[in-house]
């Protein structure tokens, strides 16, 4: 099936307004810093924006205080997984509606025990690419990914980097390949709920009575105790209908690194 | 917006179209359609124009295919009835001999009875029977107008004694139809094999004298015999034309023998022709031109390596040619034919790569071709002025549409074409759709089972409403806290530009700065570089700041201020305070800046006057009715985009580019509070504007004809406008007002009329006379070239023919049924349906019927119109209701003067007349809205508006001894009939709404 242009742009143009505040007392401020503003895409990662606040930031405290890699995020009580795309961490832990995003930068006492250090645009690069190996590996059992050149993997993250979805999408189409001997075999998803790591079980594109397997049925398959009525099942900010095939949420709502993100919230 | 269609015919025969729109609307169908001949039978050749398709089919029979237009094309027939009164007997039909007959034409000079009137073709229906006009102002109650005989020339609509003869009018109405579909064009010699065609070409669409036009074209055709035709009589009331003509046929010039041609190649753009003969040579028509369409002889063109050619495609700038061998050969095409036969040579022509065959040559040089191995078709890629042979060939990938006409047996035969034809669309390189060459952006429905199923999914839907209603809402926070953030800071800067002197019209170095503090509050300092002076304006005595280019080229910021007169530099500085920045960005961030925070300084208000200088930029003044201070101390606003007409009416704004497409102010801008340009909106405006330079150059007996400097005769300029006497830059120095401008070709010589030599040039004694000889001691020529505008700006485009004027309606007795009345340049008038506030751009035109040519038009309260006619005559016409807008009469209202604009409000109608005399209606009232007569109000008034409650707002003209005639003034009538000015112009349109 072709790519659904309407919904991958829009799904592409997501953002969210963040507003990046110093956690002050934890170090000497020479210049108490205003906050820091940005638009972040929802399928971006917070190590990408953070270079950048953190230089913002820099100017304010006595550098010789900090270490780059002590520096961690903080939004109401929960250390942010640096490795989860924004728009799943926003999902999953934004319940209220008060925009922008207040989200506190620490630069000390990293939370060892609860999350783990980013070691730079590069440990990002090799995770979102292990996630999508990971994801191919599912779809054609890694025939696509692995067939590539080293310039289309290249292609894929300069296109997430530099905000080009016609970049992005010019490769992801390979990946999104779903007719003849290249049909989906599972559909790459993972769904979150809050407090808890992100689970991830085989679902498969027809269900055994040959019809598209939906979300509804997909939920019910990480949690046979899935109640619709009492939650949401959300994915780029959006409640997503439970009717919705699955294989069409691997096409078109798929995160760059090609997984379906659900998050499951009590309503 | 109408880009018009690509075609192509595939191997089938069948003829298909492809939208050519660049950014296509939601539910355009973004396949192939196909547009069957009756019967099935094959489609031989097309040639495509912008409004209509002319096809030939296997059977040798032309067709034409008019693609669908808001306007209907009607022609209304008429007929005299005439009679004689004789003593004893009373009026007669029969009429003595040496009258005309029982019927005949207005003149008398045919005999035209009812049933001599036939329907052209089977595209044409009928609409009404035969009707007596019973117009009272010309008619008595029965029709008849009487006269002493009937060669008078006064016929009056009473019978008075000494009236022999009488006459009236019988009227029918015929309608084209047959839109969207093939009819056949009747010819009488089709069953001779020998008159079925062969071939046939259209082109000539952006010839001068037809421009505006619809269905302007030239048609040629071959038939099998070899004989090359022209089609005569096509044009707005005809899109099948009257008649073909016999073109005199290419003669050898040894032997005397006609050529036997084969193939016609005629260019979309100018009209020009090629022609080959059955061996491969190639002829060039002589003589085409705006003024002569068929052209006046033959020349013989040299061929590449003097190779046969199979075919040939003629452009604007270039010609492409394929020979025997395959091989594809370019030169650029030089104007005019003669020049063109003379200059080329064998080696003029540029082989390309191989491969191609079946070229097509759109307007603006674009070109596509059909792959000689797979048959698929292409576009040649980055045409353009620099690189007029482009840079490689891309294959157009759009799949064929309706699914269940797809023949399993056909499988691959899909995308197999024999002809395509660019002649209906109006791209360029830089607007190729990308529907017609990117995989992503195809219309998908057919390719899969359940895609088209998902397409229609009820959970599709609300995926993407919400994604979209997720998207609006993160940005609409964001600009929120963006506008707060940072507001009680104060921050400077400071840029080094230049201010014009009051005196000598020179430049002087200035250092600049600018101090925002806070939200509302600012400083603007100028210090003369050099000389200690400074001016500075608070921003609470600034009233605007405009971005302009001005006449040098350079990046104007002008600012006007109410209190500079009192103001210490202004002996040395001119007024309004004009600075000129280094580069464009610059004085567009300044500009933006100052706007950003005079937009919020602006009182309540309760009127919005929009307004477009010479320049065609637009802006905004938003005005309290409360407010006793002068025009000129109001606040204005610069929008984005570029227009040349304006008109507003509760709360809904439309404006009409030079090119005369229409736009709407989007509902989404904010204006008067947003300081942006209204770029997050992610909407562009284009326009067009075709830039006319004149040459002017006078003999010397040493040099012969040559250009000068200085002035001739005091006041004549080499390069100038057409008047002579306004200086402009020339061919070379001709500077773009802006980075939104770009060239969209390159200079061209207009060709007017036979006055013209080969190389243009039009003679004359001395300036100051008619350019009107063949020979003379100077001599002008005019060139052309084509700019276009594309920025992001805040307007929605509208669907619409060619525009002339605009009105919407400035009462909102009901909003939910606002009505904008639009003039097309052929004078018909649409109504634009389903426009609301919310809603500006509205849904559907209806067209109104009006038998006389309109030139202006008003819409008055209670969906009253008022119109104007080419004669200068005004027309109203009311309706009880909105339902009933396009059944009632229109009621001609008599003046002694010849009308140009009309203004209506409540209870208020001002007629101004062609010399700027500006005349009030007297006892205009809801219950007799056309009043009773003109009286003289005004004079030396260029152009008027007036919203709901009646005030008055004029551009006017007035010559000053000292200036000179300054026009473009704009000024409101004040409660004392006096006029209070406001900042300076020139203005060219003003347009006064109310707001909701």
């Amino acid at each position: 099936m072709p790519q659904d242009y309407d919904v991958t742009r829009q799904v592409w143009e997501g953002k969210v307004p963040v507003e990046f505040v110093l956690a002050a007392h934890e170090c000497t401020i020479i210049d108490a810093p205003k906050p820091y503003y940005a638009m972040l895409p929802r399928i971006s990662y917070f190590p990408l924006a953070l270079e950048r606040a953190y230089k913002y930031f820099m100017s304010a405290v006595d550098e010789s205080e900090v270490n780059k890699d002590d520096v961690w995020l903080e939004y109401d009580g929960y250390p942010l997984k640096w490795h989860y795309p924004v728009g799943v961490l926003f999902d999953l832990h934004k319940t209220d509606d008060v925009l922008p995003w207040q989200i506190t930068v620490h630069l000390k006492k990293f939370p060892e025990d609860d999350i783990i250090r980013c070691a730079g645009r590069d440990a990002l690069e090799s995770m979102f690419m292990q996630s999508l190996k990971e994801a191919d590996q599912l779809k054609h059992r890694g025939e696509i990914v692995n067939t590539m050149q080293k310039r289309d993997h290249k292609q894929l993250w300069n296109g997430l980097v530099n905000d080009r979805f016609d970049q992005f999408w010019l490769v992801n189409k390979k990946l999104m390949e779903n007719s003849g001997s290249n049909t989906f075999h599972f559909v790459p998803m993972r769904l979150y709920k809050t407090d808890k790591p992100y689970r991830q079980v085989l679902v498969k594109p027809m269900n055994e009575a040959a019809e598209r397997t939906t979300l509804a049925e997909a939920c019910r398959i990480f949690d046979p105790g899935f109640d619709s009525s009492s939650s949401r099942v959300v994915s780029h900010g959006v409640e997503v209908p439970l009717d919705t095939p699955v294989i069409w949420l691997a096409e078109n709502l798929a995160y760059p690194d090609n997984f379906v993100h659900i998050s499951i919230l009590s309503s | 917006m109408s880009s018009g269609y690509l075609w192509a015919v595939d191997i089938h025969g069948t003829a298909n179209r492809l939208i050519a729109s660049p950014c296509p609307a939601k539910d355009d169908f973004l396949e192939w359609i196909p547009a069957h001949l009756e019967g099935n039978v094959p489609v031989r050749k097309l040639a495509v124009a912008p409004d209509f398709v002319w096809g030939i089919g296997a059977n040798g029979r032309a067709y034409i295919y008019v693609t669908y237009s808001h306007i209907a094309v009607r022609v209304v027939e008429e007929t005299f009835e005439n009679e004689r009164w004789y003593m004893l007997v009373g009026w007669s039909s029969r009429t003595l001999p040496t009258d005309r007959s029982n019927y005949s034409d207005r003149q008398g000079d045919n005999s035209t009875p009812k049933n001599s009137f036939h329907l052209p073709s089977d595209g044409w229906v009928w609409q009404d029977p035969w009707t007596v006009d019973l117009n009272e102002i010309e008619y008595d109650k029965t029709g008849w107008q009487y006269a002493f005989n009937f060669s008078s020339k006064d016929f009056k609509n009473t019978h008075f004694s000494g009236a022999f003869v009488r006459r009236r009018r019988w009227a029918r109405t015929r309608k084209y139809v047959g839109i969207e579909r093939w009819i056949a064009v009747p010819d009488g010699r089709q069953s001779d094999e020998s008159y079925h065609f062969i071939d046939i070409s259209a082109g000539g669409f952006e010839q001068a004298s037809h421009c505006s036009q619809r269905f302007a074209c030239s048609v040629f055709a071959l038939t099998r015999a070899g004989q090359l035709l022209f089609r005569d009589g096509i044009g707005p009331q005809s899109p099948e034309g009257t008649d073909w003509t016999l073109v005199d046929p290419v003669q050898d010039k040894e032997s005397g023998e006609y050529e036997d041609l084969t193939y016609i190649s005629c260019s979309a753009s100018s009209g020009q022709l090629l022609a080959l003969t059955w061996d491969g040579r190639l002829f060039a028509r002589l003589g085409i031109a705006g003024n002569n369409r068929v052209g006046t002889g033959w020349a013989d063109l040299a061929r590449p390596k003097g190779l046969p050619v199979i075919s040939a495609a003629l452009g604007e700038r270039t010609v492409w040619l394929i020979t025997t061998d395959g091989k594809l050969w370019i030169t650029s095409l030089i104007s005019p034919m003669t020049e063109m036969v003379r200059c080329v040579t064998s080696a003029s022509w540029t082989e390309m790569s191989q491969g191609m065959c079946r070229v097509t040559v759109g307007l603006d040089d674009q070109v596509l071709a059909i792959c000689q191995s797979t048959e698929r078709l292409n576009i040649r890629m980055d045409l353009n002025e620099k690189e007029p042979t482009g840079r490689c060939w891309k294959e157009i990938i759009a799949s064929k549409g309706c699914s269940g006409e797809i023949d399993e047996e056909a499988g691959n035969d899909n995308d197999r074409w024999l002809q395509v034809d660019a002649g209906g669309c109006s791209i360029n390189s830089k607007t190729i759709p990308r529907h017609w060459t990117e995989p992503q952006h195809q219309s998908s429905s057919f390719l899969s089972d359940y895609s088209a199923f998902d397409r229609k999914s009820t959970w599709r839907r609300k995926v993407i409403d919400a994604l979209t209603t997720r998207n609006e809402l993160i940005w609409n926070t964001f600009w929120d806290f963006s506008r707060h953030f940072g507001e009680d800071s104060a921050w400077t800067r400071h840029a080094k530009a230049q201010v014009l002197a009051a005196t000598s019209s020179d430049w002087i170095d200035a250092n600049l700065e600018l101090t925002i503090e806070g939200a509302t509050k600012g400083l603007l300092r100028v210090e003369i570089a050099g000389r200690g002076q400074t001016i500075e304006l608070p921003f609470a005595d600034i009233v605007c700041a405009f971005a302009k280019c001005d006449v040098h080229s350079k990046n104007v910021l002008e600012v006007h201020s109410p209190i500079l007169p009192q103001s210490n530099m202004l002996a040395v500085l001119k007024k309004p305070l004009k600075i000129a920045f280094n580069t464009e960005d610059e004085r567009d961030s300044w500009t933006s800046v100052i706007q950003a925070t005079l937009c919020k300084a602006i009182p309540v208000f309760d009127r919005v006057l929009w307004a477009i200088d010479d320049q065609g930029l637009i802006y905004v003044c938003p005005i309290s009715t409360h407010n006793t201070q002068s025009l000129s101390q109001q606040y204005w606003l610069q929008l984005r985009g570029h227009f040349k007409e304006v008109s507003a009416g509760c709360g809904v704004v439309w404006a009409l580019g030079e090119d005369g497409k229409a736009w709407c102010l989007s509902p989404d801008y904010g204006c008067a509070i947003d300081p942006m340009f209204g770029e997050e909106l992610a909407l562009v405006q284009t326009d067009a504007i075709d830039e006319v330079l004149c040459e002017n150059q006078r003999s010397s007996v040493l040099s012969g004809y040559c250009t000068f400097n200085g002035t001739a005769n005091g006041k004549y300029y080499a390069w100038s406008d057409d008047s002579g006497t306004v200086k402009k830059a020339n061919k070379e120095t001709t500077r773009l007002p802006s980075k939104h401008w770009q060239w969209a070709n390159d200079w061209k010589i207009v060709n007017h009329d036979l006055n013209c030599d080969s190389e243009g040039w039009q003679y004359a004694k001395k300036f100051g006379t008619d350019f009107n000889r063949k020979k003379g001691s100077v001599r002008r020529r005019q060139w052309t070239r084509r700019r276009v505008f594309t920025a992001a700006a805040p307007w929605l485009a509208i669907d619409a023919p060619k525009l002339t004027r605009l009105s919407v309606q400035n009462d909102s007795t009901d909003n939910s049924h606002l009505l904008v009345w639009a003039v097309t340049v052929t004078g018909d008038l649409l109504c634009r349906q389903g426009v609301t506030s919310a809603t500006p751009a509205g849904s559907a035109w209806k067209q109104v019927i009006c038998d006389k040519r309109i030139v202006d038009i008003c819409a008055g309260p209670n969906y009253h119109i008022w119109a104007v006619t080419s004669a200068g005559e005004a027309l109203l016409r009311y309706c009880a209701n909105f339902a009933d807008i396009t059944k009632c009469a229109w009621k001609c209202i008599p003046s002694s003067f010849k009308l140009k604009q009309i203004a209506v409000g409540a209870n208020v109608v001002w007629g101004l007349d062609s010399k700027g005399d500006l005349y009030e209606r007297t006892a205009v009232s809801s219950a007799t809205p056309e009043g009773e007569s003109w009286i003289y109000a005004y004079s030396d008034v260029q152009t008027v508006t007036t919203d709901s409650s009646g005030n008055l707002y004029a551009l006017l003209k007035y010559s000053d001894p000292g200036v000179g005639t300054v026009s473009g003034v704009l000024a409101r009538r004040t409660t004392e009939n006096s006029w209070d000015y406001g900042i300076a112009g020139p203005w060219t349109c003003i347009s006064l709404s109310s707001i909701i």
